[in-house]
Formats: structure tokens, sequence, C-alpha cells
């Protein structure tokens, strides 16, 4: 039998909903030891994606693969792919132990395996309130421990903060990496990239159902802008003179503001105090995820709209057909 | 924080996804939703309570009188009978040239056609008591040459209605307990029809000719008819007792305006203007005319039938159950993690319906038998009695068909609910099928009668309720069978295989969808 490795490749996968393109080509890897961030604006695809991955939607061309094998062909699949799509996809009368039960009984796995992952979500203490009664932190604790009853090699969330109080925010943020340090492949999506800022350690950036970016989030910030400094200063001419013999951008920003890029802030200080040129106040801004993602989707949008045959701006930014239940 | 399990770069593949924990997992479901659990129990307890409540309100507003024949079966036995005694083996043959038959004059008003089965030929039977065992070869109208014997048996002989052109020649033959039946188109090459195996034929017995014609129901009337019959080319052999041939009425039952035998036993009839059944011989001619039917008697009330239609409540809650445990998954979206634990769909769709259809078949089960087991003595205690409406009990193969038929029943439309719902990811969608299609054809049938009605009982699962039928129909009985009164057109396990082709069309449409479908 062949080995599965920790590992999602989806290559060139592309969906309809009857005229609405949901993914166009839709291609990123998700590697072993690492949280992929996978994030994009509502009805960007991710959703989809990850049900194509796990063969509850089938592509129209394109293959997505769990360490090369589809994942039909896993046997028992959870012991292969942990899987948490929506929360709220719980029956309300039925409790949250017996809930992990059944599941785990489709795996041939036993009730210890139930009450070790319960354990491990915290929900040790309402393991036998009905499931119905759970707030939506809690749904989404009994979503994460379903997705580790198999203890898979590989981990895909669907917006898994959503809902989550502050303390359970750092709990998954700590608990997504330690899966990752175990050396699991982890996929997480989110709208929001400042749910992913801390966490994840590459980011696929998604738009109308293709990959915008598939990089680190170090290197998206490098690439979207550089950073800037801003500098107070009541000799604005002199200071702009001097800074832009050293090599920076710059522009005034207000009777005495002037904002530099292209040069450090400690490069700005030891150039104007050379040339003795008087400041009162430096200071560096860093672009923040969030900018380096807006930029991203809008640049996305802009090109897509100005291709021959795109579809209407909803198709991308509407709900996603044929999910229902979306958080 | 994971911990004891293996930190991972990957995986083998290992062990088989067993079709057995698929199985497992969706009996787990089933169980850890107490209302689901109720409903079930509220399904059996529906089952039981209202058929005992049907039972409870029944009356049997007084039965017919009529004759119980071997094995204590119900029966018709009335006929005019020219009779001689026969002492040990021997036999009767005779030829007969004509058959007709009509409403009797005098009696009441009215114009029939022939009866198919008025019958007119010979009978060798134990005494002249109604009831009595017998065996007869018979000229019919519609059916052609018969043997019947003791009520319940009835074989075919020769095809084709009787004429002078064409006459057909009967012969019974005894032998210790043993009679056969052949009959002739010529008179000279015979064939036999059957034999009958009558236990305990005393030596002695009453044999000769006889003519039948059973009474028929029109526009709320019952009109008495009468079969004619000319007899000749009479033969005897063995034993036959001297000094000619008595005759009389068998069960004779008009002159009190019964329809049934009334065990008068044999009764020359004289009074005036009343001339029933007449035989006069001339010149070895016998003319032989009469009225009645020797034939099983079938109530036109199947009140076994009608009180188990009270399991339809019990049915409706099981329909109900099958229609949300597969709708509630697609309502919470729940559906798409079963999907993502198993893939192959199709076997979650048969897991589903292996486990709902074995919860519905052990509610109905216990339902049905509670049921049968209080109704029984109730139903007697109501005026349902032996012989019309013997005792039917867990012991007796007809109790035992009900209670397990209605359980077969009930399975399989929950089952059917299951696969509905499958189709149409609702599960009130669903329900609302399968009560359309179980309880809407009872509905309709009442109203509209037959042969719509019929019709619509043989093709739809609502066929399937002639498994609880509690009394048994013969071919060779003319009986009403209305649905309403309990009675269905197919036989008991022929309604059940029409509905179990629904529900494997359903389980196969529900399988081709969910293998197409994105979840």
């Amino acid at each position: 039998m062949p080995e599965v490795e920790a590992r999602i490749e989806v290559s060139g996968v592309h969906k309809r909903f009857g005229s609405a393109v949901a993914l166009d080509g839709m291609t990123f890897t998700v590697r072993p030891g690492q949280v992929t961030g996978f994030v994009g604006p509502n009805g960007a695809g991710k959703s989809t994606t990850m049900r194509v991955i796990l063969g509850l939607d089938a592509a129209d061309s394109g293959t997505a693969l769990i360490g090369g094998h589809r994942y039909r062909s896993l046997h028992p699949p959870l012991c292969y792919v942990g899987s948490l799509l929506d929360a709220a996809a719980l029956q309300p009368g039925r409790s949250a132990r017996n809930h992990l039960l059944w599941l785990a009984y489709s795996q041939g796995l036993s009730a210890r395996r139930v009450d070790l992952v319960i354990e491990q979500a915290g929900l040790a203490t309402v393991a036998r309130r009905k499931a119905g009664g759970f707030s939506l932190g809690m749904r989404q604790r009994l979503g994460i421990a379903a997705a580790m009853l198999g203890d898979p090699p590989v981990l895909m969330f669907d917006e898994p903060v959503n809902g989550l109080d502050p303390e359970g925010i750092v709990w998954i943020r700590e608990y997504l990496r330690s899966l990752a340090a175990e050396g699991r492949a982890v996929l997480v999506s989110s709208h929001l990239m400042s749910e992913l800022e801390d966490t994840a350690d590459r980011l696929v950036v998604v738009g109308r159902g293709r990959v915008i970016a598939d990089t680190s989030v170090h290197d998206l910030l490098a690439r979207v802008s550089g950073d800037r400094v801003e500098l107070r200063t009541s000799a604005r001419g002199e200071a702009m003179r001097v800074l832009a013999d050293a090599g920076a951008t710059v522009t005034p920003s207000g009777a005495d503001m002037v904002t530099i890029t292209g040069l450090p802030a400690e490069r700005v200080v030891s150039v104007l105090s050379r040339s003795a040129v008087p400041f009162s106040e430096v200071s560096a801004h860093r672009a923040s995820l969030e900018e380096a993602y807006m930029e991203l989707t809008r640049d996305a949008v802009e090109f897509r709209a100005e291709g021959p045959g795109a579809p209407p701006p909803r198709a991308a930014q509407g709900a996603e057909p044929g999910h229902r239940n979306a958080p | 924080m994971i911990g004891e399990m293996t930190p991972v770069r990957g995986r083998r593949m290992a062990g088989r996804d067993g079709f057995a924990q698929l199985l497992r997992a969706e009996w787990a479901k089933f169980w850890t939703v107490r209302g689901w659990v109720v409903a079930l129990a509220l399904a059996a307890v529906l089952t039981a309570g209202v058929t005992l409540a049907l039972a409870n309100a029944s009356s049997s507003g007084g039965l017919d009188t009529v004759a119980a024949g071997p094995g204590g079966v119900a029966v018709n036995d009335s006929f005019y009978f020219v009779h001689r005694a026969l002492a040990g083996n021997g036999s009767i043959t005779v030829r007969v040239t004509s058959l007709t038959d009509g409403a009797f004059p005098g009696l009441k008003e009215g114009t029939v056609a022939a009866q198919p089965w008025a019958k007119a030929g010979i009978i060798l039977k134990d005494g002249t008591q109604p009831g009595s065992a017998y065996a007869a070869v018979m000229a019919t109208p519609g059916h052609g040459v018969r043997m019947q014997y003791d009520f319940t048996h009835d074989t075919a002989g020769l095809p084709g209605a009787v004429s002078a052109a064409s006459p057909r020649w009967l012969r019974l033959v005894r032998s210790g307990d043993t009679v056969t039946g052949y009959d002739s188109a010529d008179g000279s090459h015979w064939a036999m029809i059957g034999s009958a195996t009558l236990t305990g034929l005393p030596s002695s017995v009453q044999a000769g000719l006889f003519a039948a014609s059973p009474w028929i129901s029109q526009n709320g009337n019952e009109i008495v008819t009468r079969a004619s019959a000319r007899l000749d080319d009479l033969s005897l052999r063995g034993g036959w007792s001297a000094g000619g041939w008595g005759q009389c009425e068998v069960g004779v039952s008009y002159l009190g305006g019964g329809n049934g035998g009334e065990g008068r036993g044999c009764v020359r009839v004289t009074a005036e203007g009343v001339r029933p059944g007449s035989a006069a011989e001339s010149g070895g001619t016998f003319a032989v005319t009469g009225t009645g039917d020797i034939s099983p008697y079938v109530p036109i009330v199947d009140i076994l039938g009608g009180v188990f239609k009270g399991s339809l409540a019990g049915l409706i809650a099981l329909i109900a159950l099958g229609g949300v445990f597969v709708g509630s998954e697609y309502r919470r979206g729940l559906i798409r993690t079963t999907f993502t634990g198993s893939p192959r769909r199709v076997r979650v769709v048969l897991a589903k319906a292996i486990v709902i259809g074995a919860v519905a078949f052990a509610a109905g089960l216990a339902g049905a038998a509670i049921a049968l087991v209080i109704a029984g003595p109730d139903l007697r205690s109501h005026g349902w009695t032996s012989p019309i409406y013997p005792l039917v009990s867990l012991g007796t193969g007809t109790g035992l068909r009900i209670v397990a038929g209605t359980a077969v029943v009930l399975a399989l439309a929950a089952i059917f609910a299951v696969a509905v719902a499958v189709v149409l990811r609702r599960g009130a969608g669903a329900i609302t099928v399968g009560i359309a299609l179980f309880v809407g054809p009872l509905l309709v049938a009442a109203a509209v009668g037959q042969p719509a009605g019929a019709f619509l009982l043989r093709v739809t699962p609502a066929a399937a309720f002639a498994v609880q039928q509690g009394i048994q129909h013969y071919p060779q009985s003319t009986a009403v069978c209305l649905a309403s009164h309990g009675c269905y057109p197919l036989a008991p396990w022929h309604g059940v295989a029409v509905l179990a082709i629904w529900t494997v069309v359903a389980l196969a449409a529900s399988c081709y969808v969910v293998r197409r479908r994105d979840a």
C-alpha cells in the first residue's frame, strides 16, 4: 500500500455552478509542517476548493490530491484528512460525545479516541450536553475535535476563528501552530487576513476562483509596498533635498511633514544628522498585511474585469453558489 | 498536545472501510437522538393502539348463519340434490346436454345473466347435511368442467360451455377414501381431472345429480338465481341402493329469506307457489333445477384486515422517522460530514436504509403482534365469531402472515421514505410523498370504487395492505371485494411485492443521484 504524505496538491481545478464560475484553475500546494493560510474575499472559492479536495463536489477539470491520492481512495479517510467545513452542521438533539461517537464508528475508531479529542478540545465538561445548545465557539471546538478524531496528517479548517471569543482565538492559533509543528499539513481559510497574520507560515491568496498570490507572509509584505518613514521637520525643503540625494523617494505630506520611501528610518536619521537638518520626529510605518491583501485582491478584480468573457462581479463577490450554511 | 498518536510526516494506508462499521455508525446516529427513539416506540404503540381501538369500536351486527365445512371453514352448501345411497366402492357416469341459468321467477324479481359459477353435475357426499365432505364433477356456464371437493378445492377440466351439440360426460369413481373425477367430450375418451382424498368418508354415502346457482347482489337487492340442467346416459356401478332416487333441497335457505345455507339438512319442499328446486326423470333424461352454491363462504367484511388498517398510524410515524433521519442531515449540512467520513455514498444510503428498515420492522412486529393477540379475542366478543370469522392467533398461518407482513410493510415504507428523502434532500418532502402514496390510494379507492379503485390498489404502495387480509379469497367464490371492507385485489404477498418494487426503485434512484450530485 502506498505511503500517504502530509501534503495537499490542488492543480488546475475548474468548477462551475450553472453559469457561475466558482473555481477557475485553482492551483496551490499545502506542505507538511506548515500552516497555510487560505485567504480571499467571500465567494473567492475557498470553501468550494475544500469541498473538491474532500470529494464532496466534483471538479469539472483538474485534480486535488492528498499526498498523491484522491480523497475517495483513502481508507479510512478521517485518519488521513481531518476537516471542519461548517461548525453548525450538527444534529441539535445529539450530544457532543455522541456526535463524535458515530463519526468514530464510521472510521472503525474506538470510543477511547473520542474521549481523547474531547479532552484536547476542552469540551470535557459539556461532552454529554446536546450540541443544539452550544455557542458558536463551542461548536467550532467540537468541529475541531471531529477533525482530530483520526489523528490525521492533513487538516483543513474553513473559517475556524469565526465566532470564537478572544480566549478561543488565542487557543486555536496555538493549536494550529502546534499541529504544524508536529509535521502536519494544515490549511486554514479566512476572509480576514488579520486572523491569519500571526498563524500562517504561508499564504495562498485567492480571488474569483484562482490564486492571486502564493507566498510567505514575509515576502508578501515586501512585495506589495516597501516600508515608509514619516518625518516632522521645520526645514522641509532642506530635508527633502538631502534625502533625495541619498536615494529616497520624498513627498511632502503636510506643512512640516514629509513621507519617505526607499530608505529605512535609521538611514533617514543618519543622513539628516550628517547634513545638520533639524527634525523633531521620525516614525517608521510598516505596511500591514491587511493593506497588502486589499491591494492584491483589488488588482485581481480589476484585471479580471477587463478580461474577455469575464463573469459579472457578482459571481465573485456574492455568496458562493451551492454552499449553504455559510457562516 | 496531540501527544500519544504518531506525529506525522505521512501515513500508510491500512485497514478497510467495512460496511459493518458504516452500519454501526448509522445505528449510533439513530439511537443517540432521543426524539427518534421516542418516535419509533410511538410507531409501535400507534400500530397496536389504533388497531385495538378499531377492534373495540367494531360490531358485527349479527352474522349470517352458515354451515361449517371440513376443517371448520365457513361454507355455502345449498343445492338441489337427486340422490341415492352408495355403499362401498362404485362409480357414477352421466352426460350433461344443457345448462341454463337465470333469475328465479316467483321468488324475487330481476333479470340477470347466467352466473359463471352456476353448476350442475354429479356429487358424492357424506350424507345430506350441509357442510359435510363431498367430491363433485360439474359443468359451469363460465368456467368449463370442474372437479371440486370439500369447498376449498377446485380443479379445471374440459373448457367451454355445455350444449346439445357439445355435451360433456362426467364421472366420479369412489375407491376407499379416494374419489377421482373424469370428464369426456365424447363418452369414450376420458381424462382424469383430479382426485380427492376424503379422510374418514363412511362406507355409505349419498351420491347422484345436483344443480345450484349462486345468488347475486344487484343494486342492493339480493337476487335468487337458478340453474337448470338436462342430464342423461346415466350409468351406475358398485353398491348402489335399490329403490330409486330421492330428491331434496340441501341447506334450504330461501324460505327464511336468509342468504346462506341455514343447515336445515335435506328438505323436500312442497309449499305452494314456491318451487325453487325440482327434478324429473323421463325416459332416462333428468331435468334438475336448483339454487344456492357449494363453495367457501367469503364474507363481505374482512374485519381483521379492516382493524389492522390501524397500523397506518404506525406507518405514518415510521415514514416520518425515515424522512427526518435523512432530511435532518441535509438540513443541517451534516450530510457533508457523513460523506467526508464515508465517501462511498451509495453504501451510506444503503446503511441508512438497513438501519431504519430494521428498527421499523422491530416496531411493526411488536405493535402488530400485540394488536393481534389482544384484538383476536376482542373481535370475538364483538360478535365476529366462527365459522365465518375464526379466531386468528399468532399460532395460525394467517396470524403469522398478518403480523410479519405488517412489520415488513412498515419497514419497506420507512426505507421508501429514506430513499425519497435522499432524492429530494428534504425530510418533509419525503414524508408528504410517502403519506400520499400510502394513504392516498386508500382514500381514492374508497371514493371512486371499482374498477379504478382496484387498479390503484394493485399498482401503488398501498397494495401492500393486502398482506393484512384476514379472509381468504377463492377464485370459485363470488364475493364482493371492497378496500373499505378490508379486501384487496392482490394476494397478500403479491401486494407486498408491489411495495418492494417501489422501494427498490426509489433506492436505486437515490443511489443514482447521490453518486452524481455534489454533496
